[in-house]
């Protein structure tokens, strides 16, 4: 055997193990990535969202807590989107324009009082 | 005369594999991201007719800034809508620009009362959101609602046609 044909040989062998481990790393490496602060903030982004929008649909005054830990994002509410590091989700306010930044909240209160909304973090 | 330059085949000889397995890498990378995001993307979904009929049409009927009637002492009754207040102006208000998945079109369908006659209802509306535009709806919702009408309560349905917008 020629000394190319050698290293060709040693590369394509190299290159099929290397293959055959991500192959079968695939869908640990893909759960470990979705299952973790990515889908967190996804759906916390969401959950707030519609939160909010069920708050301005209630008719009376009200205090809701929402006590999912978000304490390793920062949280900001304005422009009727909810942004929690990066995941962004829509909502719509009535007669209102909430505007605020909460900074790694261990829980959220919310408090409708004469149809205005007030957005609290508690660390 | 050499035909064939060897040291360009000598290149593709050393180097094109290499190449190949980057490209290989490059595109399993590709695949295992896509593959999260679609586990993320699944892991939030939000339930069919959650958001848009339970969380976002209820405003109309249970919000005094959208078309729920207010009484005379301030209290505000669910699902009772101040005929007065069904315009597309209280539409506006009540559901102002943003970034939203859902459109909403409504239509309020009142029966005669009784003083005028036999007849087919009185249908008011459509009043649109913003984002409305006509054709397709992909979901109709009919909500037995009641009605303030020249100071009478009566029954009637509030007919709310929904589409995604994105």
């Amino acid at each position: 055997m020629s000394k190319r044909g050698a290293v060709m040989l040693f590369i394509m062998i190299i290159g099929l193990v290397v293959s055959v481990i991500v192959a079968f790393m695939f869908p640990i490496i893909a759960k470990a990535y979705a299952s973790g602060n990515i889908i967190l903030k996804v759906a916390a982004a969401r959950d707030i969202a519609i939160t909010i929008d069920t708050i301005y649909a209630y008719p009376n005054d009200l205090e809701l807590e929402y006590d999912v830990d978000l304490s390793k994002f920062d949280v900001e509410i304005s422009d009727n989107v909810v942004n929690v590091d990066g995941a962004e989700y829509g909502f719509v306010p009535i007669g209102d324009s909430p505007n605020v930044i909460l900074n790694r909240p261990k829980k959220i209160v919310f408090q409708k009082e004469n149809d205005i909304l007030t957005i609290t973090g508690i660390k | 005369m050499k035909i064939f330059n060897y040291k360009k085949a000598s290149f593709v000889d050393e180097w094109g594999p290499w190449i190949f397995f980057i490209i290989a890498v490059g595109v399993v990378g590709i695949i295992i991201v896509k593959l999260a995001n679609v586990n993320v993307s699944s892991g939030t979904n939000i339930p069919e007719g959650l958001e848009d009929e339970l969380v976002l049409a209820a405003r109309f009927y249970n919000s005094e800034d959208c078309f729920a009637y207010v009484d005379d002492v301030g209290r505000v009754h669910p699902k009772v809508i101040d005929v007065n207040k069904f315009t597309q102006e209280n539409m506006n208000k009540c559901f102002p620009q943003g970034e939203v998945k859902y459109a909403f079109s409504l239509s309020l369908s009142v029966p005669r009362p009784r003083t005028s006659g036999p007849g087919p209802p009185l249908v008011l509306g459509p009043i649109n959101t913003f984002n409305w535009w006509p054709g397709f709806e992909r979901n109709v919702v009919l909500e037995d609602i009641f009605i303030i009408l020249d100071g009478n309560k009566i029954a009637g349905n509030l007919k709310i046609n929904i589409k995604n917008v994105k």
